[in-house]
């Protein structure tokens, strides 16, 4: 009877412990605000010969701009004071060092919040690259790719690259 | 009877926090893939035809001479190793004793095969190139044996190619 009710006291202690660290956690998880970010579209370009800056003797045009190639949309946000940034990197599948890929915004999109800075390319690299901030949740943010360093020099393949954007919480 | 210890709720809470921060850190990262595909080039043309090609005097006591003509110029734009060929239309073959030869200039790179005498069988001109835009000479030569004689006007059909190896 006594070892039964020992039992049962250290139980409760047990259950005790167990509901009030499960209730910490969630408090302080749901404490911790959640920016959600997602991108639309894409970019497909083939170099051909009607890229050529002229006929034939002539190289090909350097840069290609592809405007609109992509939306991204800020939301979750904790209100229109919540304060956050959007880095960019590439990860390269197929490349080539003569070849360089930048990144502007092109439009403020809509939504209770702000944005700001992005208007000029930025060139996308291998390491994070801060591209524009803002604050409060923005849709259909569109977004233009360049290519800079195109010419016949650039041996015929498929160049790809997957461009990773990340929303930073900012205090 | 079940065990159930301190350590058991303090793991459970861990992994309730675990869960909760993984749900809470998906969605900060878009990603997009961007994709330029170069497809092989290999543009060729020319300036025009050449002018006539005369054969209309001679040195006494020595043989007949070339006549040469460099007015017109070769284009190319490649981005893929290659050479270029040239050959006369089939059926076109110069007469007993005349001859016809081209010669192109080297585009920067690879090498010229210099006067080539041109025929129905396919001849290299300029061989070695890779990525290149450049526009260049090209000198037509006629030339005749005494015994040839004399031929009317006539014309013939030449065709430079690109070749990929």
């Amino acid at each position: 009877m006594v070892s039964s009710l020992t039992f049962f006291i250290r139980e409760r202690a047990v259950m005790k412990t167990l509901v009030w660290s499960v209730i910490l956690g969630l408090f302080f998880s749901v404490g911790a605000e959640a920016i959600d970010l997602s991108a639309s579209g894409g970019l497909m370009r083939i170099v051909n010969s009607s890229n050529l800056v002229a006929c034939a003797g002539s190289n090909m045009v350097t840069t290609f701009d592809d405007a609109a190639a992509t939306t991204l949309a800020i939301v979750n946000t904790s209100g229109s004071s919540d304060q956050w940034r959007i880095d960019v990197r590439r990860s390269d599948a197929t490349w080539n060092n003569a070849i360089r890929l930048y990144v502007k915004r092109i439009s403020d999109g809509s939504g209770s919040g702000a944005v700001t800075g992005g208007l000029s390319y930025v060139e996308i690299t291998g390491s994070e690259s801060q591209f524009f901030s803002g604050a409060g949740d923005r849709i259909g943010l569109s977004l233009s790719y360049e290519l800079t360093g195109m010419s016949v020099a650039v041996a015929p393949n498929i160049y790809s690259t997957t461009v990773t954007f990340t929303v930073v919480d900012t205090p | 009877m079940r065990k159930f210890t301190k350590f058991t709720a303090f793991l459970a809470a861990v992994l309730v926090l675990g869960a909760s921060g993984i749900a809470m850190a998906t969605n900060n990262v878009a990603v997009q893939t961007a994709t330029y595909e170069v497809t092989p080039i290999h543009e060729l043309s020319v300036s025009g035809s050449p002018g006539a090609l005369i054969i209309n005097s001679a040195t006494a006591g020595s043989d007949l001479p070339v006549v040469v003509d460099a007015t017109t110029t070769y284009s190319i734009t490649t981005n893929e190793a290659c050479h270029i060929t040239g050959v006369i239309s089939p059926g076109e073959e110069m007469p007993a004793g005349v001859t016809l030869s081209v010669a192109l200039a080297t585009p920067g790179m690879g090498t010229s095969a210099g006067d080539v005498v041109l025929t129905a069988a396919v001849k290299s001109l300029v061989t070695g190139i890779t990525a290149v835009a450049a526009t260049e000479t090209i000198t037509y030569k006629l030339s005749s044996t005494l015994t040839a004689g004399a031929r009317s006007s006539d014309t013939r059909t030449v065709t430079l190619t690109i070749v990929t190896p």
